[in-house]
Parts: structure tokens; sequence; C-alpha cells
């Protein structure tokens, strides 16, 4: 089997791969999170993937909200519009 | 019976109308029952306000209203559920269940018809409220999305089929108003030219009945009555033939398949 070194530093032999960039990558410059090793940079990655998921999923319940808030007001709309047009049809054919 | 050969040399962008035509001349049976139950509560809300308008008694116009608006989210369930029995007709796909879609669909129906009321005020102009309110119940009846994002998608479908979402719309407008011009043709016929001169009746008595604003609403009711009865139908067709260019199945073929 072909030996692996660090992307980071070609003299030192990996003694993994960061999950995320699939890079080998030594002991120092492996982050172990949630038991799995990460380098720089795919830690910088799932950082800002996790964001990008907290920010969809928090704007997922803001349009959620809207959607179910906007139903009394959507019915009473539907009922002012009823009202408004009868209203106009007799007043104008009276 | 559809005609395959003629459907297919017409402007694919009216097709759905036809296969709808197609789809209730021999499976009426299938959508008429669950349909009227829908409309029957808000006929009678109808009734009291034409009673209400021809009685002069104008103060229970907002009661009336108020029927109306709740017999109308009636009537979207109503419609839903007659959609989800077209749409197993057409697909022989079980679907997802109506009664786990229908808040969604009632709520995508109410936020519909404030952009097809409203809209002009709201910058959404009526076009997408129109085929927002035809296509929920199809699309989520199908699909497992969130309702936001299946009324996302009808919107954006709309924007990028306008040219077919426009011919749609005025092909049933100019149906609409066409039939409103029939009607007000027979109207004509019958008490200007039967009922005298055949039937020996002087028709002077109705002039009053004819030009009041309770029987212009009453025609205006039982025609919406047959147009949104024929767009419940024609948008479920509507939507199979949209997924049809994507899966490749064609709406004619099938509704000749399937005896229609």
């Amino acid at each position: 089997m072909e030996k692996r070194y660090c992307v980071n530093h070609p003299d030192r032999p990996a003694s993994g791969e960061c999950v995320i960039t699939k890079r080998p990558i030594c002991p120092e410059c492996s982050t172990k999170y949630e038991g799995v090793n990460y380098s720089k940079e795919g830690l910088e990655q799932l950082k800002r993937q996790r964001a990008a998921v907290a920010s969809g999923g928090l704007r997922r319940k803001a349009v959620l909200a809207m959607a179910v808030g906007q139903a009394p007001v959507s019915l009473f709309l539907l009922y002012y519009f009823y009202l408004i047009n009868f209203r106009w049809l007799t007043g104008l054919l009276k | 019976m559809v005609n395959p050969r003629k459907t297919a040399s017409q402007p694919p962008a009216l097709r759905p109308l036809d296969a709808a035509v197609g789809f209730l001349r021999s499976h009426a049976d299938i959508a008429l029952p669950l349909y009227i139950v829908g409309v029957a509560p808000m006929s009678l809300a109808m009734l009291f306000i034409i009673d209400a308008v021809s009685a002069a008694r104008y103060s229970a116009l907002s009661e009336g209203a108020a029927m109306l608006a709740l017999a109308t989210v009636w009537k979207w369930i109503f419609s839903a559920a007659t959609q989800a029995r077209i749409q197993r007709k057409l697909t022989g796909a079980q679907g997802a269940p109506l009664r786990g879609r229908i808040v969604a669909i009632v709520c995508v129906k109410l936020a519909a018809s404030v952009i097809m009321l409203w809209g002009s005020f709201i910058v959404l102009p009526f076009i997408y409220g129109f085929f927002l309110s035809g296509l929920a119940a199809p699309i989520l009846l199908d699909r497992d999305g969130a309702a936001v994002d299946e009324a996302e998608w009808i919107l954006k479908w709309v924007s990028g089929a306008m040219n077919q979402a426009v011919k749609i719309l005025s092909a049933i407008f100019v149906l609409f108003f066409i039939a409103e011009l029939g009607f007000g043709l027979l109207q004509l016929v019958v008490t200007r030219l039967i009922m005298p001169s055949f039937l020996g009746m002087d028709p002077t008595e109705l002039s009053l009945t004819l030009t009041s604003a309770a029987w212009n609403m009453a025609i205006i009711y039982i025609l919406f009555l047959i147009f949104d009865f024929y767009w419940t139908v024609a948008s479920v067709m509507l939507y199979y033939e949209i997924q049809s260019r994507r899966v490749g199945v064609d709406i004619s073929a099938r509704l000749a398949a399937m005896g229609g």
C-alpha cells in the first residue's frame, strides 16, 4: 500500500484523512471533533455547512409560521371581499 | 371520447382544457357527487344573500358574507377531495391521504384567494392565485414536499410557463363571457319571443326581476359553479400534463386507455 504524507507537511506521514476534504493529514493537522478527524479547512467547511443548514431551517420555520399565520387574515380578506362586492352590487343596481 | 389525432394537432397549451372535457364526458360521476356536496353550503349561503338582497335587507349582507366565506373553505375541502379522486383515477396511484394534507391545501388556497382577490394590491397578479388555487391539491397530494416549497414551485411554474398560463386563463374567461352572453340571449328570446308569442304570457312583470341585483347575482353564481367545476377537473389535467412532460406519458393516451 502506498504511503501517504500530510498535505501540509510533506515530510510527515499522514495518520488519516479529513472526512470533509478527503486529504491526508498528520496528527498535528488533525482535530478530533464529534469522534471524527478534520483538517483546518474541513472544520471551516463544516462550520459553513452547519450555519447554512441552521439559517435554512430558521427560514423554513419563519415561512411556515407566515403560511399558517396568513390563514385567518386571508379568511377575513375573503369575507371582506364578498362583503364589499355585495354592497357594491346592491348599491349599483338598487 | 377524446380523439388523440385531434388533441395532438391542437395547441399544447389548451390540451388540459380539452382533456377535462373528455374526462367529464365519460367520468363525470367520479367528480360530480363530491363537488355537489362541497358547493351545497355555498349555495345555501348564496340563497340567503340573494333573499336578503331581493328583500332589501342589506344589514344581513355581512352575515351572509361571513357564511359564504366559511362555505368557500368547505367547498375547497371537497374540491380537493374531488381532485384527489380524479387524480387516483387518472394515475392509478393512491397518492398521499387527503386527511394528512388538507390543512396545507386549505392554507395554500387561502393564500391563493388573497392573491386572486387582492393581488393587484400586493404585487402578485391574479393569474398566480388562479393557478395556485387550482394546482394546490393535485401537487400536495402527489408530492411529499412542504406546502410552502410546493406553492413556490407552482408560482415558479406560472412564471416559467406564462405563455401557456395566459392562454388557459384567457380561454376560460372567453368561455365564461360566451356563456354569460348566451344566457342573456336566451333570456331575451324567452321573454321577448317565446313567452308573448307562443305561450301568450305577458313578460312585463318579469322585467323588474330580470334587471334586479338578486337575479344577476344568481346568474353569475350559477355560471361560476359550472366554470369552477370545470376548472377543478381541468387543473388536475394540467398538473398531469406538466408531470407527463417529465415522466413521458401522454394525457390523451391515458384518457383513451381509461375509455374517455
